[in-house]
C-alpha cells in the first residue's frame, strides 16, 4: 500500500512544545478566570445574605415561614390531637383548658390551627416547584430560541393565562378527583404559564450577552447553554418569582380547600375549616377567626420574604 | 258487618283501650284519623276516655296567637329547588315548599304529625285494610277552572304509581298500590285497592308523601309554564334558583273557623337561598319573615334573637346510616351490631342539635317518636361488646370501611363523629364526602347513596315506622340503601300493615323492632326535632315544622 506523505512526515517539535505550552496557558487563564468568578460568585453570595440578614422584612417574613413549618412538623408533640372529639365542650370560648377555644365537635382549636399549616406547606410547595419546573422550561426554550418557537409557545401561554384559576380548578378536580397529588399538580399547571412568562423574559435578556455567544461560538448544544450557562445567571427572578407563586399557592390551596374542592373532614386543613366553621361565625367567630388568621400570617410571611428579597436582588 | 259498625266497634274499642291504660291519648287520636275519624270525633272518643285532655300538644305557633290580619306580604327563605319544578318528580326540600303551596295533598298533616282532612273529607277502610275509601271535598275548583272530581284522584295516583313517572312517591306506594287499583266510585268518591293490605295508608296519600298532589286529569307536565292545583296560591313569578312570587287563588275552597275566606295574606315571595349562613342574616336583618325549616347547627344565634321565635316540632327526620348487606364486610351482622355499640348517642345528640333531638336505637318503632310503640332496649355505647362481635366476624385485628356521605346539612359532622367514636375499638373510617348533586347522581342501580358501602342519608319526616319501613327496609323498596332482606321481618311487617287492631298490632310491632335492632341493617341514632322561625309578628303558619307547611292561615300583624 502506497503511502501519503503527510503521513511519513515527522512532528516539528518546536511547535509542538509551542502548542502545548499556549494549551496549558490557556487552561491556567480559564482556570484562573474559573477560580475569580467562583470568588466574585461566594462575594456575592456572602453579600446578599448579609442583606437579607439585615433586612427587617425578609427577616419578619422568614421567621413567620418558619414558625409554620416548625408547627407543621411538631405541632402534634406540643398540642393536644387535632382530631380529638368530645361533644361534651364543643363551641367552647378560649380558656386555660383551650387556649384557642372549642369547634363543634369539641376539638381544640389550637391544636387544629397548628397542624392545618401542615396541608398547606406540602400543597403550596410542591405546586409551587412544579410551576417553577415546567414554566422554566417553556421560559428558557421559548427565550433562548425566539421566532417562529417563541410566537407559538407565548400565544398559547396567553390562552392559559386567559384562564381564570380557582374556576379552571375547580372543573379540572371535579373530573379528576379531588386527591392531594391532583390538587398539586393543578395548582402547579395553572400556574406554569405565568412563571413561563417571567423566566422568558429574563432568558431574552441573558441571550444577547458576552458569555452566551462565546458559549455558542464554544459549540455547546443549546441545551447545555440554556441549562448551564442561562439559567444560573436568572436565578435572582426565578426566586423572585417563586416566592411570588407559593403566597399565592397557599391562597389558592385554602380558596379550593373553602370551596370543597381540596381535603375533606376531619382534616385540619385552614381552608376547610373556615368553610365548615363559617356557620359558627356569629356564636364562635374563635373557631373561624384563629384559622384565617393563621393562613393570613402565612400568606404575609411569604410575601414579605418576597419582598426582602426583591430589594436585596435590586441593589 | 256494614262499615258504619266496624267504625263504631273500633272507635269503643281504642276508648277501651286508653281506659285500661294500653294506649296513649296521643295514639288513640293517631289511630282515629287513620281510620278516617273527624276531628271532633276523636274529641268525643277522648272526652269519653275521662281524665286530663291536656296531654295532647297544641298547635306551637297556635297558642297565643292574636287574631287573623288580612292582607300583606310574607317573605320566606327556602333552598332553591335541585329539580325542575315538577310535582310528579320533586324530592328535594325547595321543591316540595313550592308545589304545596299550590298543590294540595287529599289528607293534610297537623302540627303533631297528626292527619286532618285536605280534599279528602273522609276515609274508611275495609276489614283487613285493603280496600281505602276515600269521599272527596265538593265544590273544589282548580286554578284553571275545571271542577276537582274523583277522576283526578285517578289520573293523579295513576301517572305516579306508573314505574316510568321515576316520581319519589314510588318508595312510599310500590308495591303498596299499581296502576288501574284506584277507581272512581263515582265524582265524589275514590276507592283504592292495594296490592296488600297496609293499615297506614292514608299517610301514603298525605303530605308526607309529597307527590301526591292532585293535579287535574288533563295535565300534562311543564307545570312552571302550565301552573295548576287547587291550593290557596297562584303562581305569579318563578325565577330558578332566585325567586318565587305567588298571590292568593280568590276562588280558593278554603275557610277559617270563623267562616273568613282563606288566605289571609295578599302574596308570599320565596327567596331561594342554598347558604343556610345568608338565610339566616337575612332573618337577624328583618329582609325575611319565615325560614320554613331551620338547621340546628349554625343557627344557635336565632335563639337569642329577641326579634324571632323558633317554633319546636316533635319531628321524626332521620339520618339514616345505612350498612350495604351485599358487601362486605356488612355481610355479618355481628360487624354492623359492632359499629352501632361504638356509638355515643347522647354525645352525638349533644353535638349535632344541643341534645334536644330525640335518641334512636336503630329501630322505627320508637315510642318517643311515635307515641305507642314497644320500648327497644337501648343501646348505650359499649366498645368491650365491639371489640367481642368483631372477634367473633373475624375481625379481631380491626377494620376499615368507607362511609360516603355528602356535604350537606350536619352529615360531614355525624361522619366526623362515628369516624372518632369507632377508632377505640379499632376500627379505622376513612370518609368519602361528596357533593350533594353527585351523592344523588345516577339512576338507582348507580348512584352513590343506594350502591355505596356504607353511607349516611337524610330523610324528612315521616309519619309512622310502617312507612319508614316501606321505604327503605324491605326487597321492595325503591331506596334501600342497606339491600337488607330478612324473611322474618318481610312476613311480620305484611301481617303488621294488615292488622288494624292496636291490640294485635303490638306485639307485631315488638316482634318488627326486635328483628330490626338485632339484624341492625341501619343505624338511627336520633330523631331531629323539627325547627321553624319566623319573625315575632308572624302567626298561623300550620305544618310539622319539615319540608311540608301550609301557609294558608298564616299572617302578620303589625
Amino acid at each position: 500500500m502506497e503511502m501519503r506523505p503527510a503521513d511519513l512526515r515527522e512532528p516539528d517539535s518546536d511547535l509542538v512544545a509551542q502548542q502545548a505550552d499556549t494549551a496549558a496557558d490557556r487552561q491556567a487563564m480559564v482556570a484562573q478566570a474559573d477560580s475569580a468568578s467562583m470568588l466574585e460568585q461566594q462575594r456575592q453570595r456572602r453579600y446578599l445574605a448579609k442583606a437579607l440578614l439585615r433586612s427587617p422584612t425578609f427577616m419578619t417574613g422568614l421567621l413567620i415561614v418558619l414558625f409554620w413549618i416548625f408547627m407543621a412538623v411538631f405541632s402534634t408533640f406540643i398540642t393536644q390531637s387535632p382530631f380529638d372529639v368530645d361533644a361534651a365542650v364543643s363551641l367552647q370560648a378560649p380558656s386555660a383548658t383551650h387556649w384557642f377555644g372549642t369547634d363543634d365537635l369539641g376539638r381544640d382549636v389550637l391544636a387544629r390551627t397548628m397542624a392545618g399549616a401542615r396541608t398547606v406547606l406540602i400543597i403550596a410547595p410542591l405546586a409551587t416547584f412544579l410551576a417553577l419546573l415546567w414554566g422554566g422550561i417553556i421560559g428558557l426554550v421559548s427565550g433562548f430560541y425566539r421566532g417562529m418557537t417563541d410566537e407559538i409557545i407565548m400565544r398559547l401561554v396567553d390562552v392559559l393565562l386567559a384562564l381564570p384559576v380557582i374556576i379552571t380548578s375547580i372543573l379540572i378536580l371535579s373530573l379528576l378527583g379531588k386527591s392531594l397529588a391532583i390538587v398539586i399538580i393543578v395548582i402547579g399547571a395553572l400556574f406554569t404559564p405565568v412563571v413561563s412568562r417571567t423566566i422568558r423574559a429574563a432568558v431574552i435578556g441573558e441571550r444577547e450577552r458576552e458569555y452566551v455567544m462565546a458559549a455558542r461560538l464554544r459549540g455547546e448544544r443549546s441545551a447545555f447553554v440554556m441549562a448551564r450557562e442561562i439559567l444560573p445567571n436568572i436565578t435572582q427572578p426565578i426566586i423572585v418569582e417563586g416566592t411570588i407563586r407559593l403566597g399565592y399557592a397557599v391562597f389558592t390551596a385554602a380558596t379550593l380547600s373553602f370551596l370543597g374542592f381540596g381535603l375533606v373532614p376531619p382534616s385540619p386543613d385552614w381552608g376547610l375549616t373556615i368553610a365548615t366553621e363559617r356557620i359558627f361565625l356569629q356564636i364562635a367567630p374563635w373557631t373561624v377567626l384563629f384559622p384565617a388568621a393563621a393562613l393570613a400570617t402565612l400568606v404575609v410571611g411569604v410575601n414579605l420574604i418576597t419582598d426582602g428579597l426583591s430589594r436585596v436582588f435590586s441593589k | 258487618m256494614t262499615d258504619d259498625q266496624y267504625r263504631r266497634d273500633y272507635a269503643h274499642h281504642l276508648i277501651e283501650r286508653v281506659r285500661t291504660g294500653q294506649m296513649t291519648r296521643r295514639q288513640l287520636l293517631v289511630r282515629a284519623s287513620v281510620f278516617g275519624f273527624s276531628l271532633s270525633a276523636a274529641g268525643s272518643m277522648l272526652a269519653a276516655c275521662g281524665g286530663d285532655s291536656t296531654s295532647t300538644t297544641p298547635s306551637a305557633s297556635a297558642s297565643g296567637a292574636p287574631a287573623p290580619v288580612m292582607g300583606g306580604t310574607l317573605s320566606v327563605v327556602i333552598p332553591p329547588s335541585l329539580t325542575d319544578l315538577d310535582p310528579v318528580t320533586i324530592y328535594d326540600q325547595g321543591g316540595i315548599v313550592l308545589i304545596s303551596q299550590f298543590c294540595e295533598y287529599l289528607i293534610d298533616l297537623d302540627n303533631t304529625n297528626g292527619l286532618k282532612p285536605k280534599l279528602a273529607v273522609s276515609w274508611s277502610a275495609n276489614t283487613d285494610a285493603s280496600v281505602w275509601t276515600f269521599k272527596l271535598r265538593q265544590g273544589v275548583k282548580f286554578t284553571d277552572g275545571s271542577p276537582f272530581e274523583a277522576a283526578d284522584v285517578v289520573a293523579s295516583i295513576d301517572r305516579l304509581v306508573d314505574p316510568k313517572s321515576g316520581s319519589a312517591a314510588l318508595a312510599a306506594l310500590a308495591g303498596i298500590l299499581s296502576p288501574g287499583g284506584t277507581k272512581a266510585v263515582d265524582p265524589a268518591t275514590v276507592e283504592f285497592t292495594l296490592d296488600k293490605p297496609f293499615a297506614d295508608f292514608p299517610f301514603l296519600v298525605c303530605a308526607s308523601s309529597y307527590n301526591t298532589v292532585m293535579l287535574p286529569r288533563t295535565y300534562k307536565g311543564d307545570w312552571v309554564n302550565n301552573p295548576v292545583g287547587t291550593g290557596p296560591w297562584m303562581l305569579k313569578e318563578y325565577k330558578a334558583k332566585q325567586k318565587c312570587t305567588a298571590v292568593k287563588n280568590p276562588t280558593y275552597w278554603g275557610k277559617d273557623a270563623s267562616g273568613n275566606q282563606l288566605p289571609y295574606l295578599d302574596q308570599v315571595n320565596w327567596v331561594l337561598v342554598q347558604d343556610e349562613s345568608a338565610a339566616n342574616l337575612q332573618l337577624q336583618s328583618g329582609a325575611i319573615d319565615l325560614q320554613q325549616q331551620t338547621v340546628f347547627q349554625g343557627s344557635q344565634a336565632l335563639f337569642a334573637d329577641p326579634n324571632l321565635r323558633v317554633d319546636i316540632y316533635p319531628g321524626s327526620g332521620i339520618r339514616e346510616v345505612a350498612f350495604n348487606v351485599t358487601k362486605d364486610p356488612w355481610k355479618k351482622k355481628e360487624v354492623r351490631q359492632a359499629v352501632a355499640y361504638c356509638l355515643d348517642r347522647p354525645a352525638i345528640n349533644k353535638a349535632l342539635y344541643d341534645g334536644r333531638s330525640n335518641l334512636g336505637f336503630d329501630t322505627f318503632w320508637e315510642p318517643t317518636v311515635f307515641p305507642g310503640n314497644p320500648t327497644p332496649p337501648p343501646r348505650a355505647q359499649d366498645y368491650d361488646m365491639a371489640k367481642k362481635l368483631l372477634a367473633d366476624a373475624g375481625y379481631a385485628d380491626g377494620l376499615e370501611f368507607t362511609l360516603t356521605f355528602s356535604k350537606y346539612l350536619e352529615n360531614p359532622q355525624y361522619a366526623q363523629l362515628i369516624q372518632a367514636q369507632c377508632k377505640p375499638a379499632g376500627i379505622t373510617v376513612k370518609l368519602d364526602q361528596l357533593s350533594y348533586e353527585a351523592y344523588y347522581a345516577g339512576d338507582n342501580d348507580v348512584t352513590p347513596w343506594l350502591n355505596a358501602a356504607m353511607t349516611i342519608t337524610e330523610w324528612g319526616s315521616r309519619p309512622t315506622p310502617g312507612v319508614y319501613a316501606q321505604a327503605m327496609l324491605l326487597p321492595t323498596s325503591t331506596w334501600s340503601a342497606s339491600h337488607w332482606d330478612n324473611k322474618d321481618f318481610n312476613t311480620t311487617f305484611d301481617q303488621y300493615m294488615s292488622t288494624p287492631d292496636e291490640a294485635a298490632r303490638t306485639p307485631l310491632a315488638t316482634k318488627l323492632s326486635q328483628i330490626q335492632q338485632d339484624d341492625t341493617p341501619i343505624l338511627l341514632a336520633f330523631y331531629i326535632t323539627q325547627l321553624r322561625t319566623q319573625k315575632k309578628n308572624v302567626f298561623g303558619v300550620q305544618g310539622p315544622g319539615n319540608f311540608y307547611c301550609d301557609l294558608s292561615m298564616a299572617f302578620k300583624t303589625v
